[in-house]
């Protein structure tokens, strides 16, 4: 992928090395003369300005060698041209004058100035300062010029706020960056600190184990003293959360793989550690991950004692807290109420259903459930979930309930229900699906069609060769082919016998593939 | 002194199994993935390997393979979780593994057979 | 005048420059807490899940695994054994041969013990004839359907795929990916947690295997690659999948499964009239065409991405193939972002147009013009003498910096979530291209991003009229692929 950060990187150059325009108006650009000659003396060479000593005057009678020397004399800058007159002043006491040239043509003074104000406003020349005595760089000093902005005040207004703003921005961002990595750093030196203790813990945790569950017996378990239970994990480890938490998620995978006896002793050791206080505190912590661990200990450890503090979420807003709390209530009640599920409002995922069909399904070998309740739901994705139930567990006793249900529930919900039908193949109930065949919905029909092959009847085969004569869409009309060819083989080979069109032709030789079969 | 390899993921599982064996007075090796097992089957005189399905690098069956092609006298149990495919039991079998004790398992149970294995 | 103008244009660049930086830092820090917030998450929830019970589950979705080939005949064999033993319940894998010129179907009919069969092809959605669809005699390659049909790209390709499938979530992948054992249990996961808004793709990470060791299918051993640009890819790929796509996941505004390992939603998928095969970016175009069908509708819906590193695919490490691989993503992107640019800045489209389409727009479709501009920008102000060599020292050395801490948090940031490069070498081998990287590498990839634009503008695939012109619906593919497939 193409995140570019870089384009930081070049973009960020290019903005601020761009430091100040500043476009000039017919406004004076030099206060007064004083500051004009100033400004001559500091910039040194200007484009098409020279500068000579003359006697215009003529109050000197010069030497001819003298004034040969100053008509060819002349200067590029301003500062050799005053140095030169005090030479002349010091040495011939002659005290001549500067003429002004702008392109070879002698000028006034006010006519130079003016030149070098236009120089300016074009800038064609950039105003120097001689050694930079007052310590500011060249931005501030141009932002500070006398000039004023074209667009009035905004770009040398912008110029200090956009060096401010970057040099801020760049700081907050390194602060950030840096604060982010440091924050990592330790992150990681932790992470990797807690697996060397994770390595540590479990192997002091082992052997104790393992002494416990193989030499001791159940009463002796908990008849033990504190003094011998901290002879096998010392009181001092006990105090440290992070072993706590080892021991307990390392007593809960026993507890997955361990069968009979062992699972007892677990439990045993559980609540003689108090870890199951532990437990119930978790269940009323902030965190929803905290809550979540909490109710998983008390599902695998059959803290029954929870029940109550578990009720409490199985309506939270949290997927994962109202996920494992349902499966919590459902593993732990003796009485299997299914009440409880049936009023759940927030719809159920698939995720969901599965987790709970695990449990109900391994429940139901050992206790009566009422899952016919979940039909009542107000909450659709409950009732759907319902006669998936009767179909994964095979409550055949359900179905006289389901089809009565079937002619008030929405279309969604004949689908779930034919299916199950279908699934259990009971081929009595044919009233709803040759009903739901002449249905708009096409999923409707092309489940009920499916379902028709297994358990329909004449009229359904009926109804399927009228369905296949108002030429269907394409993946229906295979469907309907297939049902067809199982329900009634004879009036099958008739269609294809009597249809010309290709489709149909190509469906069932598609159909008479064995190698298609089941795909 | 009878040796019994144990290739299992979860040292957990593997300590307790060893932990239980050792006091019926087998000598243990234990190793948790299936690039380690495979050496230790290659280097160690064994009586027994106990094996896990599931496991880092190499799965079970591949150990299997090997055991049988390069130790074909030593016996194999294979204990696996249950939830895992058929298949996998069905072609362990095949391969002709003594015996396999699914997940969730106890202890004691695959002492006495592993005991009964040896005996025999 | 002149000048004057002149100078103008200058200050406005140099505000443009301004925003743009502004928004760049903003948006890197708004990144990576997001990102970080995401996978804090995403790892909390994977400690609740219990991946084994979705592998038998009767509850499961089916999925349809599409792997399209074009003389891949030196591989494939292996790569269609690998994928059908990936550990799930309900999936079939449709492997599709592309009108290759090698060996590919050959060899697949041999291996597999195919055999033509008479399936009834219907074409849903357009694509090039079909020549014959393969099935295996052997029970136990149950699972393969193979396509034999003319070539037309990548697109048309996994078209022909969707109209064979029949499960109820298409598997998009590379054939020469390695995908790990648990790929689909995971990624089929936030299919199944749906709740009130539909679930309509969901992306994944692309590992880098080159150097790595591979066995069963799962890269064991990580090592980097050897080569410069190919550790320069790590990071690359760190920053954008596990920082980019983990914070755009975030708020739900992921425009880009990669084409590598994508899993949909297959009514959708037929629904919006499946890939266009006239862009060269066919995967990006679809999952935004997908987002727009979806909003168009009002239908609340979610883009997901699993992090988990689950699918590994080899780089290119050759300059001449890389600089082709990033020519194709740029235009891929112009393009993909030219046919939608109705949804640009558009209320009705939600964060996918306020957000994702600006964002992609400047900072990934525009960003070597933008390099290119700062470049030019930069001699001009040489050439003017309006240019102080110590501020540009100063900030290179800044910006340079900058682009380091990026790469690094997010070297750190895969240390921290997987920990795959256990070996310290790696990791300092990996902290030296990002050293190198904005020196040696970057420039180049700007380059090969301006030929990109440079190739979109001369119109380079013959389909550039249709794609200045853009959908206005997102229903749109499916009315002019019949004028446009035979020319």
């Amino acid at each position: 992928m193409k995140v570019k950060n870089a384009v930081a990187l070049v973009s960020l150059l290019f903005l601020i090395i761009k430091t100040d325009i500043v476009l000039g108006q017919d406004e004076p650009v030099f206060a007064d003369s004083v500051s004009f000659a100033n400004f001559l003396k500091s910039q040194g060479k200007i484009p098409g300005l020279q500068f000579r000593l003359v006697d215009s005057s003529k109050a000197y009678i010069l030497d001819s060698a003298l004034n040969r020397s100053l008509q060819s004399g002349i200067v590029r800058d301003f500062a050799t041209a005053l140095r030169l007159k005090d030479s002349v002043l010091r040495s011939y006491e002659y005290d001549l004058e500067i003429q002004y040239l702008i392109y070879s043509d002698p000028n006034t003074f006010k006519a130079t100035q003016e030149y070098v104000s236009n120089l300016l406003r074009n800038g064609d020349i950039e105003p120097t300062v001689a050694g930079d005595s007052n310590g500011k760089d060249l931005i501030s000093l141009a932002s500070r010029n006398k000039y004023s902005p074209f667009l009035k005040g905004t770009y040398a207004y912008f110029s200090e706020i956009k060096i401010f703003a970057v040099s801020l921005v760049i700081l907050l961002f390194f602060i950030f960056a840096f604060s982010m990595i440091l924050f990592m750093l330790i992150f990681k030196a932790r992470r990797n600190q807690k697996e060397k203790l994770l390595v540590l813990y479990d192997e002091q945790i082992v052997a104790p184990l393992s002494e416990i569950l193989f030499e001791k017996t159940l009463e002796e378990l908990e008849s033990l003293s504190d003094e011998e239970l901290n002879g096998y994990f010392p009181a001092k480890q006990l105090k440290k959360p992070f072993y706590v938490q080892v021991l307990v998620e390392r007593i809960l995978a026993l507890n997955k793989t361990m069968k009979g006896d062992f699972k007892l002793m677990l439990k045993a050791l559980y609540k003689r550690l108090d870890l199951d206080k532990s437990s119930l505190k978790k269940l009323k912590s902030s965190k929803w991950d905290t809550v979540v661990t909490g109710l998983v200990e008390v599902n695998e450890m059959d803290l029954t004692e929870a029940i109550y503090a578990v009720k409490q979420h199985i309506n939270s807003p949290n997927f994962y807290v109202r996920s494992q709390a349902v499966a919590t209530i459902l593993t732990l009640s003796d009485s299997v109420d299914l009440s409880f599920l049936r009023d759940q409002t927030f719809p159920l995922s698939r995720w969901q259903q599965m987790n709970y069909l695990r449990i109900i399904k391994f429940l139901h070998t050992t206790r009566e459930l009422h899952i016919e309740m979940l039909f009542d739901s107000r909450n659709q994705s409950i009732r759907l979930f319902g006669y998936k139930l009767v179909r994964v567990i095979g409550r055949v006793d359900l179905l006289e309930t389901l089809e009565e249900k079937s002619g008030s529930v929405t279309e969604e919900e004949k689908i779930e229900i034919i299916k199950t039908f279908e699934y259990l193949g009971v081929p009595a109930h044919t009233e709803l699906i040759n009903g739901s065949l002449k249905s708009e919905n096409i999923a409707l029909v092309s489940v009920a069609a499916k379902a028709a092959g297994a358990i329909g009847d004449a009229t359904s085969a009926k109804i399927i060769c009228e369905l296949l004569n108002k030429a269907p869409e394409f993946r229906l009309k295979m469907v309907l082919l297939n049902s067809l060819q199982n329900l009634d083989a004879a009036v099958y080979n008739q269609f294809i016998n009597e249809s010309e069109n290709p489709e149909v032709m190509r469906i069932s030789m598609h159909l008479s593939d064995s190698l298609l079969q089941d795909v | 002194m009878k040796k019994i390899l144990i290739i299992e993921d979860d040292l957990l599982i593997s300590s307790l199994v060893q932990f239980r064996l050792k006091k019926d007075g087998y000598d243990t090796v234990l190793v948790k993935d299936g690039n380690a097992g495979i050496t230790a089957i290659d280097t160690e005189t064994l009586d027994l390997i106990i094996t896990d399905v599931m496991m880092p690098f190499k799965n079970g069956i591949e150990i299997i393979h090997h055991a049988r092609k390069t130790k074909p006298e030593v016996p194999i149990i294979v204990l696996s979780s249950l939830g895992e495919e058929e298949k996998i039991v069905l072609e362990a079998f095949n391969l002709g593994v003594s015996d396999f004790i699914p997940k969730p398992f106890n202890p004691n149970e695959l002492a006495i057979r592993v005991k009964r294995i040896l005996k025999s | 005048m002149y000048s004057f103008l002149f100078y103008l244009i200058l200050e406005i660049l140099g505000f443009i420059f301004l925003v743009l930086s502004f928004s760049v830092i903003v948006l890197y820090m708004l990144i990576m807490i997001l990102s970080a917030m995401e996978m804090r998450d995403h790892r909390r929830k994977n400690r609740f899940a219990d991946y084994q019970d979705i592998i038998t589950s009767p509850l499961a979705p089916g999925v349809s695994i599409l792997a399209p080939a074009y003389n891949e005949g030196e591989s494939i064999v292996q790569n269609v054994k690998s994928l059908l033993s990936l550990h799930y319940g309900k999936f079939e894998v449709i492997v599709i041969n592309d009108g290759s010129k090698d060996e590919t179907l050959t060899k697949l009919i041999n291996a597999f013990e195919l055999q033509l069969t008479d399936f009834a092809y219907h074409e849903e959605i357009e694509a090039k004839p079909v020549r014959g669809i393969y099935k295996s005699k052997n029970r136990s390659y149950n699972r393969l359907v193979v396509i034999d049909k003319e070539n037309g790209g990548k697109a048309d390709a996994l078209n022909a795929g969707i109209n064979v499938s029949s499960k109820e979530i298409l598997a998009c992948i590379d054939v020469d990916c390695i995908l790990s054992h648990e790929s689909i249990t995971r990624m089929v996961r936030p299919f199944m947690e749906e709740t009130n808004r539909k679930v309509i793709a969901v992306g994944g990470v692309i590992g880098i295997a080159n150097n790595c060791d591979v066995v069963d299918g799962t890269v064991t051993n990580y090592r980097v690659p050897t080569t410069l640009l190919g550790k320069f890819q790590v990071i690359e790929y760190c920053r954008a999948f596990l920082m980019g796509r983990m914070a755009w996941t975030r708020i739900n505004g992921l425009m880009l499964i990669s084409g590598a390992f994508g899993f949909f939603k297959r009514d959708l998928v037929v629904e919006v009239g499946g890939y266009f095969p006239k862009t060269v970016g066919e995967d990006m175009e679809l999952v935004v065409r997908m987002r727009r069908h979806m909003e168009e509708r009002n239908i609340p819906y979610r883009v997901s991405f699993v992090p988990d590193p689950l699918c590994w695919t080899e780089v290119p490490e050759s300059e001449e193939i890389l600089s082709r691989q990033r020519n194709r993503w740029i235009r891929g992107t112009i393009e993909t972002l030219q046919l939608h640019k109705v949804t640009a800045l558009n209320p009705n489209y939600g964060v996918m147009g306020l957000v994702s389409y600006p964002y992609w727009s400047v900072f990934e479709k525009m960003a070597p013009v933008l390099e290119l501009l700062g470049v030019l920008y930069t001699i001009t102000l040489i050439i003017i003498g309006d240019f102080s060599a110590f501020y540009f020292i100063a900030l290179f050395i800044v910006l340079y910096l900058l682009s380091i801490l990026v790469s690094s948090f997010s070297i750190l940031y895969e240390q921290v979530s997987y920990n795959n490069y256990k070996d310290k070498k790696d990791l300092n081998k990996l902290i030296v291209t990002a050293f190198l990287e904005p020196l040696v590498i970057h420039p180049k990839i700007v380059l090969w991003g301006l030929k990109g634009h440079w190739d979109f503008i001369k119109g380079k695939g013959g389909w550039g009229h249709m794609i200045r012109t853009g959908f206005k619906k997102s229903e749109d593919k499916k009315n002019i692929e019949p004028n446009t497939l035979n020319s």
